[in-house]
């Protein structure tokens, strides 16, 4: 019981709470983005969720080495881009083996694994010390904070895109731009 | 919106400056109690904000160049609400800020106040809060109509982020109804926000529904999970008349550009609001952290307007439609076009067969009737030089 | 000799338009939103910005020549890892020598140190424009995005430094009020949308044919958000809006072409066959049974004859305007791509 509470805390802590894009920043670019984009946004957070609790699995299983979590940080971060860059590979090759899809939607699954958001869960996690299922419910929740952001984002994305009163130089990125800033001052309530 | 008359001023337009005329009233009511309750400061305080998001207003007007008729209200209303929000002891610069904020950033990059995704008096609210933190909270001590402004006093949201509660009794009960406990400037007058709730239920009921709904869910949220071990009518009271509770269901729940367009997905979205917000309350890290979720609320709206059709609503949509009567003569076909009219190919009956069997789709039906021709949409390739004529 | 001067000024040309679309029509901060992250969350003082500013231009240029000389034959799914490697080469040395010797700057930038290996911008313009062009234009476009991406990093951090903390550049500028908010992303995404409506406003003045709006493409935003798994494999999926077949595109705009697919045995058209009067009479059983019909059915079915032949004829003009249409597309399209194998275009 104890082991759900601490993965559905950790990751309602991520998404919602701290939201990594709104109140981080990171992968603010990619949801940006994709909110332009709506009807890739599902497949596409699905696969960024599965990367990141990959990772995040991983590198909170190597943590537990005595060994390993006595070293640099320096090595540290080395060593989770070379899971992250590993992962991706074995994917890859996976899908590309088992799986009857075309080779171009491998570069649809390297958007969702090259991107500081999947990068940035194992560094929270190792610097905030999270225990494994705390590490694998920050990877869910980085996933949750994804695709929330980008739907809020897509909602505000389809009322500009509608309001012809948008004064001729805020259409497009700059009034999106604001928005997306009131956005993030409203996440920051809870922070 | 290019080619705009202004002397035919849209109806959206009038409907905006009847609300914001609405909300005028109410509020210079509210800041003529306020001044008579404060003094003199308070005036002050509502004048820098009101003149500021005036005068911002009409700036951000001739700098937009925008088509959209002038003088919606909307600047006098978001500055009279911004002023209302903060404590009499508040440092003058920041109503000042707040008014710029709403205006400049709520407002300008959106074009008219009837399209601001957000309600400007909140977003510049939770501004203040972030940025000036505890100026924004101190309010003063108010005994018996007399201001003590050296002496800070202990707002209802402050006694339930700490969770002390008071002795509820009628005296108390009165002093709270008619702002004599610590609050912001015009968020302590409970039985004048009352009477502007149902002033605007009765001149604006489409947009006093939400805040009527928004109440509802707060006042059972408040009961079922209590900040205080103090009986259900004593936490009722405090989240009740406490803080900008009350203020943000008459004034942001019912903000024209925020609430969705039909009925009860707006209702659905007031109640929804109501217990997001209070959500915020217990787990936000201010004693007030209401109005940041009435900015996720506001983002929300749209995606409440995807609720399926009630049975009145496509009744209502149906009869809109104006239905045409098939004349008999259609059935008369003149010799000359029919003479004209090809027979139909095997594979073109063999098609229309499929179609009124449901078997294919209109798309393909057209294709199997137009093969001849072949003209294809190839898939998109850009230009290499794709600026304009360069 | 006139050729060789003309070639010369035309490769100024298309160099000075890949520059300017490259910088300023399509800023990839402002008007595409690539590489945000790092500016938003980082940039909140002028040093770190011009840190910011400094690596992501080393970054980009070694990653755009490198993808430019070597991978262009190498399969798209290997080259975005190698892009990342590439990134982490770069910033990993950099990040090991400022935690040594600037610890204070490597606090300010914390987790983000290491994330700016994975700018998405690297990706973009790899594979937009170095994986297309030679070394040579890679560099160019490399140089162009790296000054403006640098230039709005700098001003955001500049802006951002003096309205957060009332500093600059460490020293204290004594400002009677500072707003912390700016120290956040909220910060960094409203002084970005401010400058991306400055940089709007200017290239309207400036270059009031070019269309800055293509730059973000909108035009799927309205669309289902119900996308299945097999959509996202099987469909096309443009995240950077690159070209299609390898063309370099700068140009956010999908648009629709029409083209007559060649047909291997001409056929005949209807109105071509109903001109020859092929086609057999069809009785109507309509008319048969309303011969003993009135004189005013008779009347009104002259005069809804006379309409259909008026749409009739309609149609058949708009048929002939729309087949002169394709056929002035398809000959100013082959006009573009002669004009374009003489190298006379910029982009």
């Amino acid at each position: 019981m104890k082991v759900i509470f601490d993965l559905l805390a950790a990751s309602l802590y991520v998404s919602l709470v701290q939201n990594l894009i709104f109140n981080g920043g990171y992968g603010i670019s990619e949801a940006v983005r994709m909110s332009a984009k709506p009807r890739k946004l599902i497949p596409l957070a699905v696969f960024m969720t599965y990367f990141s609790v990959t990772v995040s699995a991983i590198c909170a299983a190597l943590e537990l080495l005595p060994k390993f979590h006595a070293k640099s940080e320096f090595f540290h971060i080395a060593v989770f881009s070379a899971v992250v860059f590993a992962v991706y590979i074995v994917t890859m090759a996976a899908v590309l083996i088992y799986g009857k899809i075309q080779p171009k939607t491998i570069r649809r699954i390297s958007i969702a694994a090259f991107n500081t958001l999947v990068m940035a869960v194992p560094y929270i996690n190792y610097r905030s010390a999270f225990t494994f299922m705390q590490s694998i419910g920050a990877g869910l929740g980085a996933g949750l904070a994804f695709l929330v952001a980008v739907l809020l984002i897509n909602e505000g994305l389809k009322r500009l895109d509608l309001n012809t009163s948008v004064p001729k130089c805020f259409k497009g990125t700059p009034a999106l731009f604001i928005y997306t800033a009131l956005l993030s001052l409203a996440f920051m309530g809870l922070k | 919106m290019e080619n705009f008359d202004k002397s035919q001023k849209p109806k959206e337009f009038s409907e905006t400056r009847k609300i914001m005329l609405s909300y005028i009233c109410v509020l210079s009511a509210l800041a003529f109690v306020s001044v008579f309750s404060y003094g003199v400061r308070a005036l002050i305080i509502v004048l820098i904000s009101v003149v500021t998001a005036v005068i911002c207003k009409k700036i951000c007007e001739e700098i937009s160049k925008s088509d959209y008729p002038h003088g919606d209200l909307s600047g006098l209303a978001t500055g009279l609400m911004t002023a209302l929000l903060l404590p009499v002891t508040v440092p003058l610069y920041i109503p000042f800020f707040m008014s710029v904020f709403a205006v400049v950033i709520c407002m300008l990059p959106f074009g008219t106040a009837k399209n601001s995704p957000f309600v400007p008096a909140a977003a510049s609210f939770c501004f203040a809060v972030i940025c000036f933190g505890e100026k924004v909270f101190s309010y003063p001590l108010v005994s018996v109509g007399v201001l003590e402004t050296e002496k800070a006093g202990t707002a209802l949201t402050s006694l339930l982020y700490s969770g002390t509660s008071i002795k509820l009794n009628p005296a108390v009960v009165l002093e709270i109804l008619t702002g004599q406990v610590p609050s912001a400037i015009g968020t302590g007058f409970i039985i004048m926000l009352l009477g502007a709730l149902v002033f605007l239920l009765i001149r604006h009921p489409k947009n006093a529904l939400p805040s009527v709904a928004f109440l509802m869910s707060s006042a059972l949220f408040a009961v079922i999970f209590p900040r205080i071990r103090a009986g259900v009518l004593t936490s009722l009271t405090m989240e009740m008349c406490g803080g900008m509770l009350l203020f943000s269901a008459v004034f942001f729940m019912s903000y024209p550009s925020v609430i969705p367009s039909r009925l009860l997905p707006s209702v659905i979205w007031g109640a929804v609001s109501g217990i997001v917000c209070m959500a915020f309350r217990h787990f936000g890290n201010t004693e007030e952290s209401l109005a940041f979720g009435i900015l996720i609320m506001n983002a929300t709206a749209s995606l409440f307007d995807e609720l399926p059709l009630t049975r009145k609503e496509k009744k209502k949509i149906d009869d809109s439609i104006p239905y045409e009567k098939t004349q008999e003569q259609s059935t008369v076909v003149p010799e000359e076009v029919l003479s004209e009219i090809p027979d139909l190919s095997e594979k073109e009956i063999i098609a229309q067969q499929k179609f009124e069997n449901e078997e294919i789709s209109t798309d393909d039906l057209h294709t199997e009737f137009h093969s001849e021709n072949e003209i294809t949409e190839t898939k998109p390739s850009f230009t290499s030089g794709g600026d304009g004529n360069e | 000799m006139n050729e060789n001067r003309n070639k010369a000024l035309n490769e100024r040309i298309k160099n000075l338009r890949m520059i300017r679309t490259s910088a300023v029509i399509r800023n990839p901060l402002l008007l595409e939103a690539v590489g945000l992250c790092p500016v938003v969350a980082i940039a909140s003082t002028l040093k770190s910005a011009v840190f910011l500013a400094l690596v992501t231009a080393l970054e980009l240029i070694v990653c755009e020549v490198i993808a430019s000389k070597f991978l262009k034959n190498v399969k798209r799914y290997l080259r975005v890892p190698v892009y990342f490697l590439i990134g982490t080469v770069i910033v990993y040395p950099i990040m090991y020598l400022v935690k040594r010797f600037v610890p204070s700057l490597s606090l300010e930038f914390g987790v983000f140190l290491p994330l700016m290996a994975v700018n998405s911008l690297l990706a973009l313009h790899c594979e937009r424009v170095a994986v297309k062009r030679t070394v040579k234009d890679s560099f160019l476009d490399a140089v162009s995005v790296a000054v403006s991406y640098g230039a709005v990093t700098v001003f955001a951090g500049f802006f951002r430094e003096i309205l957060g903390n009332g500093t600059l550049g460490g020293a204290d500028l004594h400002l009677p009020v500072t707003f912390s908010l700016m120290l956040t992303p909220f910060g960094g995404l409203l002084v970005l949308g401010f400058c991306a409506a400055l940089l709007k406003a200017y290239i309207y003045k400036k270059y009031p044919q070019s269309s800055p709006d293509r730059a973000f493409n909108t035009s799927e935003v309205r669309r289902s958000l119900h996308g299945s798994l097999r959509e996202l494999m099987n469909d096309d999926f443009n995240p950077y809006d690159e070209g299609e077949d390898g063309t370099a595109s700068n140009d956010a705009d999908t648009v629709i072409r029409y083209e007559r697919k060649k047909v291997s045995k001409p056929k005949k058209t209807k109105q071509e066959k109903a001109k020859k009067g092929k086609f057999k009479q069809k009785k109507p059983k309509t008319e048969t049974k309303n011969k003993d019909k009135n004189k005013d059915e008779t009347t009104k079915n002259e005069k809804l004859r006379e309409t259909l032949n008026k749409i009739e004829m309609q149609e058949r003009t708009y048929l002939d305007d729309f087949s002169d249409m394709l056929t002035d597309l398809e000959n100013y399209k082959q006009k573009e791509e002669n004009s374009d194998e003489k190298g006379g275009d910029g982009e």
